[in-house]
Order: structure tokens, then C-alpha cells, then sequence
């Protein structure tokens, strides 16, 4: 084996890098390399590689207005910024703020085939970018230890939640995932349904990026639709706290 | 000898952005502005759509610079991997149904002398990365296109090229371990010269 020879799971780490997986088979890899330091080596390698490629392309220079533009973008976003960073606190941004959660473990009959790998193809995305991640413990008995782990891009405004050993929610009870802002609100993100083994996997889109929320909690709700506000126990959540930049 | 290649200033320069200074954007898009909308245009074939990717990658890094991980590799790559990243996007949205009939061929296949302008700012990296793609093998290069540049996946370049899906992975595989034992053997070949 020579130095330039990557780890064994090369094939599914380029596979990985390129964002083709199937969202089980790149959940199953994102947890690899959490424990598996030779294997982030490879993908790191795989990455810059990649990356330069980018670089073996014919130059063009793009027209001169497009610096312009970008700079006085960048230079009223930053006033903006600071507003928003004083403001924060004092006001919920709550007006305007949508948040999906696509359940993708729960296949519907009726789901269109393209939209599914739209799907898949989004939650491969979301992992490639993610930097981030953290366990969804259980806080009830009836629950394991963990029960799944959040990947996500601090900058960004998708995640990916894969779900594991979550009992049955009960007959006409849904599991809700709530995303909790930094103001201490709640933001609804979704109902679903594990399926037989308990698993799901859902693609969470968050009203703003994931600086500006400490966390997320599991709820037991109503079915089919959930509740508006949290009504039943807290089963399962976690917290987070990095410094806003 | 203690300057560096490109990726040590780009360090400083992504601390100065950190402390939301615009200078430091202007800095970085003087640096590199020409290789994103470069590779940009290159995947989507249309101007004013590259420049909006240019303008969104620019604009991203500026709202969060946080998102480049020092520890996760040099800057230039993965800034472009993200400008990749965002044109695939588009192009899927925009093409649904594309054939391999519009073939992917961006890769420059020889060295080009390079405008030594951009050789002051990008360093000799790049350069050393066109060389080496110039070296790979027409099938390699070929399949390393069609996945990276032209957002085909592996098991789509097989059944439209007609070849085992095991031989499109084992070439864009080898492509890319060539392109690593490049960079790394020039990494240091610089190391050991200091």
C-alpha cells in the first residue's frame, strides 16, 4: 500500500464527495467519519482534489461591474448586520419564517419518483456541507440513550436529523420536532412518523440560519397535523451554544 | 524562507473578513474572482448566470466567513468546490433532461501559458493542477468531466457511455488519486525546500 492509496472506503467517500449517495447510505458514512480519523484524512484529500479541478478550467475575466456589485452588497449587508445584531432579542423574527420538514423514511404511495431524488439529492447536499453535528438524546424512559443526531452547516439554514430507535408515537399521536431559537421561541418544524425500526430521516429548513437557534426538541403531539404550540412531554432534544460571530 | 504559498495570506486575509472588513472581500475577489466565474461559466454555459453564482459565492463568504474551516484545507480548493457545488445546482435546475449528446469538455487538455498577472496573485498551485490535469489519461480525464463538470453521476456516465459502472468508478477513482499524489508531492517538494 503506497501513501497516495486512500483508506478503504475510498469508492463511497468520492461517492460522498460528489454528493451521489443514496441519504441512508451518506448518513451511514457521515457517522463513519465522525470516529474514523484515516477515513476524514481520505476525504479531505478527495476534497482538495476536487477543489482544484476547478482550477483546470479556461480563464475568462468577468466584466468589471460584477466586482462593483458585489462589493457594495457586501457593504450594506454589513450595516444591516449590526442592526439585526442589536435587534436580536428584543424582537421575534417570526413574520416570513417557513419551515419544511420532508419526511423521507415514510415514503407516501403518491410520491412522485423525481421529487424523491430532488430529495435525496438535497439531503446528500446538506451532509456534504454540514460542519457540524451533535446527538438528539432521549430525556424519557421509554427512550434509548440516543435517539438520533443533527447534521448541519452552522451558516445555513438545512439540516439533516436521522432518527434511530424511536417507539411507535401511539395511535393517533405524531412525533413534532421543534427548532429553538436564540430568543427562547419555538419554531415548528415538522410532524412525522418513524417507520417499523424506528427510523426516519427528515430534511429540516429553518426560518434563519443556524447561528441564530440553540437547539431542538421532540414532542409527542396530535396527529395528523401536530399543534401549533408544544402540548405533550418533551421526549427527546438537544442544546447547543457556540458564540455568534 | 518564510513565505508561503497562497493558502498562508489567504489565512490572514479570512481573519480581516471575519472582522467584517471590506477590504479583505475586495481582497479575496481580486484573488479570486476570475477562477470562480471562470468555473462557473465553464459548467453553466451562460454568462449572466455565472455571474449571479459569483456574486452568491462572494456574498456567502462575506455574511459567513465562519463557514471556511481552516482545518478542513487550503482555501482556494474549497472555495471552488463550493462555486461547483452552487453550478451543478443550477444546472439541474435549469436542465432536467440532459443528454450526454452535449458533451462536458471544460478541462484545458494542454498548458496554456497563463497571464502572469494571475500567476502573481494565484501562485504556481494552480498551474501545477492544470499540468497535472493535462497529464491524465483522455478516458480518465474524460469521465472526471463528465462527473465533476457536468453533475452526471457515476451510474449515469456508465449506461451512457456503455461501460461497466465498476470501470467509470475505478478511472474517476485514479483520476483523482493522481491529482492528490500531485499536490502532495509538490506540498513537499516545497516543505522540504524551506
Amino acid at each position: 500500500m503506497d501513501r497516495f492509496s486512500l483508506s478503504e472506503h475510498e469508492p463511497a467517500l468520492v461517492e460522498y464527495a460528489l454528493g451521489e449517495l443514496e441519504p441512508e447510505e451518506a448518513v451511514r458514512v457521515a457517522r463513519h467519519l465522525e470516529t474514523c480519523a484515516p477515513c476524514r484524512e481520505s476525504l479531505r484529500r478527495i476534497e482538495e482534489a476536487l477543489g482544484w479541478l476547478g482550477a483546470a478550467v479556461p480563464q475568462h475575466a468577468p466584466p468589471p461591474a460584477l466586482r462593483s456589485r458585489v462589493l457594495a452588497m457586501a457593504a450594506g449587508e454589513g450595516r444591516r448586520r449590526w442592526r439585526l445584531a442589536w435587534a436580536r432579542g428584543l424582537a421575534a423574527v417570526a413574520a416570513g419564517l417557513l419551515v419544511l420538514a420532508l419526511i423521507l423514511a415514510v415514503t407516501r404511495a403518491d410520491q412522485r419518483l423525481d421529487d424523491l431524488a430532488r430529495q435525496q439529492a438535497t439531503v446528500a447536499a446538506v451532509l456534504a456541507a454540514a460542519d457540524w453535528s451533535i446527538e438528539m438524546r432521549g430525556e424519557v424512559p421509554e427512550l434509548p440513550a440516543v435517539v438520533g443526531r443533527v447534521y448541519l452547516a452552522r451558516s445555513g439554514r438545512s439540516s439533516v436529523v436521522a432518527f434511530d430507535g424511536l417507539p411507535a408515537s401511539g395511535r393517533g399521536r405524531v412525533y413534532q420536532l421543534w427548532l429553538l431559537r436564540s430568543d427562547g421561541s419555538r419554531e415548528d418544524a415538522g410532524v412525522f412518523v418513524p417507520d417499523a425500526r424506528g427510523t426516519a430521516l427528515l430534511l429540516v429548513e429553518a426560518g434563519g440560519v443556524w447561528s441564530d437557534y440553540r437547539g431542538m426538541e421532540l414532542t409527542i403531539e396530535p396527529g395528523p397535523g401536530g399543534s401549533p404550540e408544544p402540548t405533550g412531554t418533551r421526549v427527546a432534544g438537544c442544546r447547543w451554544d457556540w458564540e455568534i460571530p | 524562507m518564510t513565505n508561503d504559498l497562497s493558502p498562508a495570506s489567504d489565512g490572514e486575509v479570512i481573519a480581516r473578513l471575519r472582522s467584517r472588513d471590506t477590504a479583505a472581500l475586495a481582497e479575496l475577489y481580486d484573488r479570486y474572482g476570475r477562477s470562480v466565474y471562470s468555473l462557473a461559466l465553464s459548467i453553466v454555459r451562460d454568462r449572466t448566470v455565472a455571474e449571479d453564482i459569483t456574486h452568491e459565492v462572494f456574498l456567502h463568504l462575506w455574511r459567513y466567513p465562519e463557514s471556511y474551516d481552516p482545518e478542513r484545507g487550503a482555501f482556494a480548493p474549497w472555495l471552488l468546490r463550493s462555486v461547483r457545488n452552487r453550478a451543478i445546482d443550477a444546472l439541474r435546475r435549469t436542465q432536467r433532461d440532459r443528454s450526454l449528446a452535449q458533451r462536458v469538455h471544460v478541462l484545458e487538455a494542454s498548458v496554456a501559458p497563463s497571464d502572469p498577472d494571475e500567476m502573481a496573485v494565484l501562485g504556481e498551485e494552480f498551474e501545477r493542477v492544470r499540468r497535472a490535469v493535462a497529464e491524465l489519461e483522455h478516458d480518465q480525464r474524460e469521465i472526471v468531466e463528465l462527473a465533476y463538470f457536468g453533475g452526471f453521476t457515476q451510474r449515469e456516465i456508465a449506461e451512457r457511455l456503455g461501460l461497466p459502472l465498476g470501470t467509470v468508478k475505478t478511472r474517476l477513482r485514479a483520476a483523482l488519486r493522481r491529482l492528490a499524489e500531485v499536490l502532495l508531492r509538490e506540498r513537499e517538494r516545497w516543505t522540504d525546500s524551506r
